[in-house]
């Protein structure tokens, strides 16, 4: 029953991450929804190193995650520069604003 | 070996928070109150990872996630300008196509992972707890054994992000 639980709320975690990705117009918001996304990946990571038999060694699902922890936070870092270049150079967080490239 | 009924508990209530957590992050009208909505998800999945013999991933959760990643986005809220409204215009047919393919692939998902544990709702093996009494040197273990050379791209690209950021940030003349 844990295994079920944990699957689905990881699951649920990731359908929300992409509905905040999708439906935010703000680009911070969007930021948040992918680390939403990211973290519930992890989640699934661990939960498969813990629960699966065919893995030899759990803790190799946890150093998988890991990695990804780490360039989630990278992820963050560059995202966020990029959203403060957006905003000087629109002067709104608006993702519709970045409009240039529109033909 | 079983779970017993406190710690199933405490697994649901973990869930439930997190759950909740995801969905005001994703549907809070306030940027701000998105982020604590966050807050409250990255902590409860770091509990979760506790509750599963990962103290180590839960530890990194709480420092680098609750630490690092929810200030960094406080200053970057900080930072940028308000918007009034932060949702889509009135495109609410947009907005529900949006929740209902998210939902039938959300679904999609519970299915395929019902199919993979084979049993739904009933008690599933529950490994008994693995204990290490050297968790961490495992851990490092593996880093620089098996994972050397991830490992080593991980930390250029780190580096490779670091001084992007940088750049794509910096005040141009």
């Amino acid at each position: 029953m844990v295994l079920s639980v944990l699957l689905i709320v990881s699951t649920l975690i990731f359908g929300l991450g992409i509905l905040a990705v999708v439906t935010r117009r703000n680009a911070i918001g969007m930021l948040l929804g992918i680390e939403l996304m990211l973290n519930s990946v992890n989640l699934n990571l661990v939960i498969f190193g813990r629960f699966s038999e065919r893995i030899a060694d759990p803790l190799e699902g946890q150093v998988y995650a890991l990695f990804i922890m780490a360039l989630a936070v990278a992820e963050a870092a560059v995202g966020l520069a990029l959203i403060l270049a957006l905003v000087r150079k629109f002067g709104s967080v608006d993702a519709d604003a970045a409009g240039t490239l529109k033909g | 070996m079983g779970v017993s009924s406190g710690q199933t508990a405490a697994f649901l209530v973990l869930s439930l928070l997190a759950i909740s957590g995801a969905f005001y992050t994703a549907f809070a009208n306030k940027l701000f109150h998105s982020v604590l909505a966050l807050l409250l998800t990255l902590g409860s999945i770091a509990g979760l990872y506790f509750m599963m013999g990962a103290e180590f991933l839960g530890v990194l959760q709480i420092l680098l996630y609750m630490g690092g990643v929810v200030v960094l986005f406080v200053f970057g809220i900080m930072l940028t300008p308000a918007r009034d409204e932060d949702r889509l215009p009135p495109m609410v047919k947009w907005h529900m196509v949006a929740i209902i393919g998210v939902g039938l692939l959300t679904t999609f998902l519970v299915f395929i992972f019902y199919y993979y544990t084979g049993q739904f709702w009933h008690e599933i093996r529950i490994t008994p707890r693995i204990t290490y009494d050297k968790m961490f040197q495992d851990i490092s273990a593996l880093l620089t054994d098996k994972f050397l050379v991830p490992f080593e791209v991980l930390s250029v690209a780190i580096l490779v992000a670091l001084i992007g950021a940088l750049y794509v940030a910096r005040k141009r003349e």
